[in-house]
Parts: C-alpha cells; structure tokens; sequence
C-alpha cells in the first residue's frame, strides 16, 4: 500500500485515504492521557520483568540489626537502604520492586480469565437472544447482588491462599463489565448486514462468531481489560490487607501495607511507599485505558 | 418575478473545515440570490456542499467548520455582522425556518407536539399562549394533519414519518417565516409521501409568499418543485438558471453526465451515461476546474487554470467551452437500448415463492393483548432463469422481510420458498450460498470493517473450502476486474472507500462463488445518482456476460424501469399486481400501482405516460401519510 505513484494527484483519492490504523496512530500521538498511561504502566512492567536486576538486595533476607530503617531523605536512613527496612530488616525498594511482579501477574492473569468469562457470555448472550441471554443476564444479576469482597474472603478460605488461587478468584469475580459491554455491542453487530451476508454465504454460527463478531469487539475490549488491570490490582491489595490474599513473606503491596499499618504513625513510609506504588500501577491502567477508548473509538463508530 | 422584491442574497460564501488531512474548503465562493415567493433548488451528489451551504445560511455548522462570506443579506439587512446570540434571537426560526432531513429524529420524543410548535413563538415572538395554539392548529390543519387539535397533545412517536414531516412543516410556518430552507426535506420518505409533502410545501409557499431554498440530491423533485436551480459540485456552484432550461438544456458538462445518470421512463431503458470516478476531497487551494478530474471534455488547460463564469444574463455556468461548442457535443447519454430480449419461461423456475405467510405477533405495552401484524400475507411469484424480477413497494408493504425468507435468513409462517425446485430452508446453507446472494442496501455496514477489501470478497471461498492463498488472490483480482475495482483497492479497509466503490465490493463478493440469483434489496438507494447508473450498467453488464438472473427490490419505479424484465407490486404484505414491466407501469390496472406511479415526481417535462383505464381516476390520492404497518 505504499504510495508509489505521485502521478495521480486526484485519481489516488479513492486509496490515499489514511487507513484507520495510522489514524488511530495519529490519535494516539496526540493523546498525552494514553501516553502518559502507557508510560508508566510499560515502566512497571520493566521494572517486573527484570527485577532480579534491579533488586539491590535479596527481597527475602532478613537483617536484625537493621530493622525500620527510615528511607534515605530521613534522619538515619543511609545509602544502602535507599527507601529504608521493614519490621524484619528486609530492603524495602527491593520488597517493593518483587511486589511489582505479584501485582502486574495478578492484574494481567485476573483480567485475562475475566475477559474469557465475560467475553464468551457477552457474545452469546448478545448474538443468540432468548432464553441464552434470560439465563446470562440472571448470572450477571446474581453476580452483581454478590459482595465481591466477602465472596472473596470466603472462597480463598475454603481453597487456602496462593498466588494462583487469588488470581483465580478474583478473575472468576471481575466479568461483567466485559459482558455488559460485548452482549450490547454484539447485539448492534448482529443486525449490520455484514452478518446477514456472512450467512447467506453459508457461513457457520462458529464461523460468524469468531470471524465477523468478535474482530468487531476488540477495541472495546482492549479498554475494559485495561480497567480491570486496575480493579484486579486493587482486588488483590485488599485481599492480602485482610490477610486472606498473599501470604508472607511473598512480597505483595497490599501485603506489605498491612504489614505496615501497625506503625502507621511512627514510620508512615512503610504503608506511603507501598500505597504511592500500587496508586501509580492503577492510574496507569486507568489513563492507559481512557485513552485506548479515545484513540479507537472513532473508528469504531463506522 | 422581475418585480419582486430580492428577500435573500448571498455573495462568495466560504465554508472552510480543518480537517486533520489539511483545510478543505467545502464551500468556495458560492453567490445567489432569491426574490419574494421564489424557490431555489440546490441540487448535488454527496460531498458537493449543498447542505453546508445551508447549514452555513442558518450557522448550524459543526464546529471545525469556519464561515466567510462577501455579504448575506435577508430583507436588506446584513447578517454577517450579526453575533450568534442575535441571530438565534431574530433570524433562525423567525425570519428563516428550516425543515431538516430526518422527521424520526427533528422532533423532540420527550415533548408534546403543542409545546414544541408553540414554544418559539410564545417565547420570542411575544404571542399569546391561546393565539399561539389557535394558529398551531389551523397551521396542522392546513398541512393536513387528521384532527389537529387533537394531535396537539400527542407525542411524535404517535405520528408516522410522514405526519412528523408536516408537523415540522407546520411548525417551520408558526413563526410566518420570509424564507424556508428545506434539506432534503423527503429524502427519507416514501414516494407516495413524498409526492404529497413536495405538493403542500409547493401549495404553501404560493399561499404564504415565502421563498424557499430546497437543498436535494433529486433532480425530479427539483423539477417538480423550484424556479431556478444552483447545480453544485466540488464546493462551487458550476450552473445556474430557470429550472426548466436547465434541465431540458444542461451546458455544463457535469449537469449534462448528471442528467444522463437519471432513469427516465418516457423511453425504453438505454444504458445510463454515467460520470466516471467519485467525487474527490479538495484539499487546500484549488486553481484548476474542480470538475476536470471526472470531465469527459477535459482540456489541458482545465488542470491549470480556473474556467471561466459564462453568463447571459439569464443563466451562467463555469467552463471553458462556448454554448455553441457545448451544444455541438455528443450527447452524454448513449443510445443504447439495454432491455434484455425476451426471457423463455417454460421450466423449472429459478426461485419460486409459494402462498408465502410471515405473521410477527406486537405487544403495544406491558398488559396489552398482542397483536398480530400480517407481513406478508399470500405472496407467490416464480422467477425463471435470466430474467430480472423487481418487487417494487413502500416502507412496511413486507418486501425486505420477504427477501429474508427468500435468502433463507427467516422463515416462512405458512407456504414456503423453493430455490431450483427445493424447499429453501431445507436446502444446506453452503450449498444454498452458491446459488443465490444476496447484495445489501447499505454498503456502510454490508462489510465487516475490520477486514481488507481481499479478505471481504475471498471470504465465501474461505467459508466453503475452496482453493489455497494463492488462487484465491487470483480469483478476487479477476472478480475485481469484472466489477471494475482497481486493484490496488485490495489492501484497503472498508472506510477508506466510497459508498459506490464499497457497492462493487459488496457485488464482487456476491459473484465470486459464480452464483446464478442475485437478491438485491435496494441495491442503489443509498447512493448518489451517479454512482447509481454506475452500479445499474454494473448490474446490466454482468447480466448480459454470465446470465445472472436478479431479483431486485426497490421502491424506486425508475430504477425498476431501468433494469427489470418482470415486475410485482407489494402492498401491505401482499402482491397487488404482477406482470411484464411495460404492462404493469403503462397500463397499471390495480388502484394502489396507479397511486405509486402518479406519485413518481415528473421529470424533464414529459410526464411519464400512464394510460388511463377509464377517465377519472387518475386523480392523485391524499389518503392518511401512513402506508403499510410502520
């Protein structure tokens, strides 16, 4: 599609039309919100991927003798220990940079089984109506009369906590946003003619699903995966504040705020440095995706 | 006319857009003026700037849109000077009204049809709430509407289309406005609507001694309606003159391959002279004809220089060719007869429809009982191989659901649809797909956007298995060919192409399983007219090299002149006449196919010739604005 011929300043009107991915290029160039967004969620997921190296100190080793260290700017903190120790004398950038790892997994693995769940639902939901529909809309009913949290608590109680497990729970809880959205959007894309065509041709409801339907969903997806990266985040926090979440001495943020709560008023940077992180991560997803929803929507409206 | 007063003029009106690609100027020194009771056509495809001109007149424009004019006056008063809260306050809606495209959407759904009428003119025009009611109803009365007091208290989803149009007309007139501007005011509508709405508009307009800008793409409503005419294109007006020369006596070459696009019915069908290209987005300045990318008569120095304004006092129009040598030209319209030779019908038909039912049960409300809404109601017909079939009806008559159960995308209450002979629903789908496809009215969403053109057209081969990467590329290319896509389009996405070009698309996709039927249903109705007789020659090329057979639904009668052997008349779900396209639009012998023919707006000053059945009953019928269950 490269611009080979100048010769036809007027004829190449009908192809020189920008095609909508350097549009959306155009847009995104433009947009400092999903910059800004994808910077520091891209940063983080560095920092994740190859925090061994970055790590100054082993993120397990304790050290007694330098339990509570304040972190560098403050009177008695020192170099080795940029932003301090905990309660245990473990290096607390190198805690918050591990914690990174379980935040971003967790994110990203929750999201992922949300976006299956809720994706699947929504799209049969939305292109085969009647009773399909009458019994996902009473799941998604049941789902959003549940209190997520306590549901949480209980299922991670019964199962015993691990990584895997709360990320298993917690993208079993976070679904419907991604059904709300692809069930009202497949239901539009049902009645566009392109469908019609795909099954005068003799195409298969499979085949009409996977092809016609859900290319269609992408960018609305990509969006709500970016938001529930964030909730997911938040989900996991919580959940190892309370103690049911991440179990010690894994290094979680969430975990790491609980930890430090005892001594909020002595140390504060113990739940400040933990909280400025997980609230940089989730601003992040947030930003990333408002303005993924700018940068594609356009082109979704044809 | 000469001594009427001048209510509007306009002079070397701008309207400049900044787009992300560069300044596009979609309108470029416009001017003309409009006398007392006078009517102005604007006339243009697509992309001409014909509703930017109006919206520019009325500052609805969007806001990237800038306006710069030489002078607007109304009634010798400047308007450009005048601020926007000025003009909302004393102009737009008191001296000027505007009747927009879309009755569905004009109208407020959450207010009364009294309050929205009465609003304005209680608020600005310091009547009284009962005078302003009292002329609220005399006003629905005199468009029309059944019960105008009644109606008052109604809400417009209580109206149909046609009813909303007239509501909007009459609240364009509460304020007795001295100009109307009317976008597309029937577009939207059927024609037997329409040709009542373009009658009352015309009826009220002499009555009231308005003038009236109608902004359209139709040439025949034009001709039915307006005194002079503004022909655009590319942002300029190209001529300009009494309706009637104009358009008995095009000089500009574009009016001149615009009127050849048109169908007429006064003649057997000849291959429509169509302008080739589309319409092309002109970026920046442009000091070069802005018609000579698509000219048949280009000459170099079109692409250098601007033409020149030719004007006699009476008309004008901008070229560099002499009326005489513009006369001497061939002209633009081939004479060709096209009508397919008769069609043998002994046989098996192609595609039979037998005492077809559809019946859709409606619920009106929570606790009301249903309903049941008989949609297609008996139908039968058989089309046999080679012929091309029209259904020709109005919103609602039941022709699209039919076409659905015919492609087996719904199926038949009662009786049932047989294709070669075999029950159509029972027919395996990819084996169905090879015989019939369907082509869709909306290129807009008959393609699936997140697709490249190749992909779209290869598809049907990649559903049924055939062929590998290689030979199917081969095969789009030369489908491609056939339906006269470059190939250099194969990369594109949908919305990076027109609506004609996205047609052919649609069409190449259609044929490349080589089917023998093709259903369209409103295959040209969303496109300009020059895109149309593209896409008919299309389609009467294609018959004529590999034996398609068409069934075409329209509600368009000249189009069904155009292309179709054999045609049957929908009502109400049910077929009200049948037969041999002359038979039935020359000698029509069912009440409601007279309606649909005298409705057909008259074009060219040689009125489509219905012989009547016995005198006195041609007279044109103003029965209700509703047709059909909507």
């Amino acid at each position: 599609m490269s611009i080979t011929s100048s010769s036809h300043t007027i004829a190449s009107n009908e192809a020189g039309a920008p095609s909508p991915r350097s549009l959306m290029v155009q847009r995104a160039r433009g947009h400092l919100g999903f910059i800004a967004g994808a910077a520091i969620v891209l940063t983080l997921i560095l920092v994740a991927l190859f925090a061994p190296l970055l790590a100054p100190h082993d993120p397990f080793a304790q050290s007694l003798a330098n339990r509570l260290l304040p972190p560098v700017w403050e009177d008695g903190g020192r170099w080795e220990y940029l932003l301090g120790t905990d309660q245990v004398g473990r290096d607390y950038l190198s805690r918050l940079i591990y914690g990174a790892r379980v935040s971003l997994m967790i994110g990203f693995g929750a999201a992922m089984i949300g976006m299956v769940i809720g994706v699947a639902l929504g799209i049969c939901a939305g292109y085969f109506g009647g009773w399909v529909d009458h019994v996902v809309s009473f799941f998604l009913t049941a789902q959003l009369a549940l209190p997520g949290i306590l549901l949480a608590m209980a299922l991670v109680f019964i199962i015993g906590p691990s990584l895997w497990v709360v990320i298993g729970i917690i993208g079993v809880l976070h679904w419907t946003y991604f059904l709300v959205v692809t069930r009202s959007a497949t239901q539009r894309l049902k009645s566009q003619d392109f469908v019609a065509a795909a099954s005068a041709m003799g195409a298969s409801r499979w085949q009409i699903l996977r092809t016609e339907i859900l290319p269609n969903l992408t960018n609305q997806i990509i969006v709500i995966f970016t938001f529930e990266l964030g909730i997911s985040i938040l989900a996991e926090s919580a959940l190892s504040f309370l103690g049911v979440g991440i179990q010690p001495p894994t290094p979680s943020w969430g975990l790491m705020i609980a930890e430090g709560k005892q001594a909020l008023f002595f140390r504060p940077w113990l739940v400040i440095l933990p909280g400025a992180f997980l609230f940089l991560l989730v601003i992040g997803a947030n930003l990333l995706g408002d303005g993924l929803r700018d940068v594609t929507s356009p082109e979704g409206r044809n | 006319m000469s001594e009427a007063r001048t209510i509007l003029s306009v002079e070397d009106l701008e309207v400049i857009l900044d787009t992300p690609a560069g300044q596009l100027k979609a309108v470029r020194g416009t001017s003309f003026d409009l006398k007392a009771g006078e009517a102005i056509g604007i006339v243009g495809e697509s992309g001409s700037g014909k509703s930017m001109t109006a919206l520019a007149l009325m500052r609805l424009l969007p806001r990237i849109a800038r306006t710069r004019a030489g002078s607007i006056t109304l009634d010798d008063r400047s308007l450009v000077a005048l601020s926007d809260g000025e003009f909302a306050r004393s102009i737009s809606g008191r001296k000027i009204s505007m009747i927009f495209q879309e009755p569905m959407t004009s109208l407020n759904p959450v207010y009364t049809i009294g309050r929205q009428m009465t609003e304005t003119v209680v608020r600005f025009s310091g009547l009284s709430r009962s005078a302003a009611r009292k002329r609220a109803i005399e006003l629905l009365d005199r468009v029309r509407i059944p019960d105008p007091a009644g109606r008052m208290h109604q809400y417009p989803h209580q109206l149909s289309g046609g009813q909303r149009q007239r509501v909007m007309i009459a609240m364009a007139l509460m304020s007795e406005p001295e100009l109307i501007v009317a976008d597309e005011p029937t577009t939207a509508l059927d024609v037997t609507v329409q040709a009542q709405i373009m009658e009352l508009l015309a009826e009220l307009r002499r009555e009231f001694g308005m003038a009236m800008m109608l902004i359209t793409h139709d040439l025949a409503v034009v001709a039915a309606t307006v005194d002079k005419v503004a022909v655009m294109y590319g942002g300029e007006v190209v001529e300009s003159g009494p309706c009637r020369d104009i358009l008995t006596e095009p000089r500009h070459p574009y009016t001149r391959g615009l009127l050849a696009c048109v169908p007429k019915m006064d003649h057997a069908p000849t291959r429509l002279g169509a302008i080739p290209g589309i319409v092309p987005a002109l970026l920046g300045n442009v000091d070069y004809c802005v018609f000579s990318s698509r000219c048949a008569q280009v000459r170099p120095q079109c692409r250098t220089a601007k033409p020149p304004v030719r004007d006699d006092g009476h008309r004008s129009y901008k070229c560099i060719l002499s009326t005489a040598e513009i006369n001497a030209l061939p002209a633009a319209q081939p004479d060709e007869a096209i009508r397919a030779s008769k069609i043998e019908r002994g046989g098996q038909p192609l595609l039979e429809a037998r005492n077809v039912h559809k019946v859709y049960q409606v619920k009106r409300g929570l606790f009301s009982r249903r309903t049941a809404l008989h949609a297609l109601d008996d139908v039968s017909f058989a089309i046999h191989p080679g012929e091309t079939f029209a259904l020709v009806g109005e919103s609602g008559s039941g022709k699209s659901t039919l076409a659905r159960i015919l492609l087996g995308l719904e199926t038949a209450d009662k009786g049932e649809a047989r294709l070669s002979g075999r029950i159509v629903s029972r027919v395996d789908p990819r084996e169905r797909a090879r015989l019939m496809q369907p082509i869709f009215q909306d290129p807009y969403s008959s393609l699936n956007p997140r697709h490249t053109i190749a992909r779209i057209i290869a598809r049907p081969l990649e559903i049924h298995d055939i062929g590998d990467a290689t030979s199917r590329r081969k095969a789009v290319a030369s489908v491609m060919e056939r339906v006269g896509l470059p190939e250099r389009v194969m990369n594109n996405y949908p919305s990076q192409m027109s609506g004609g070009q996205r047609q052919r698309v649609a069409i190449a996709r259609a044929l490349i399983m080589k089917p023998a039927l093709l259903v369209c249903d409103e295959p040209t109705s969303a496109l300009d007219v020059s895109v149309q007789a593209q896409i008919l020659n299309l389609m009467t090329d294609l018959q004529r090299d590999l034996g398609l057979t068409y069934l075409l639904i329209t509600h368009n009668i000249a189009v069904v002149h155009q292309v179709a052997t054999r045609v049957a008349v929908m009502n109400k779900g049910q077929i009200v006449e049948v037969g041999e396209v002359d038979q039935v639009l020359r000698r029509p012998r069912h009440d409601y196919t007279r309606l649909l023919l005298s409705s057909v707006p008259e074009f060219d000053n040689s009125p489509f010739q219905v012989e009547p059945l016995h005198s006195g009953s041609r007279e044109r019928s103003t029965v209700g604005g509703r047709v059909g269950p909507s």
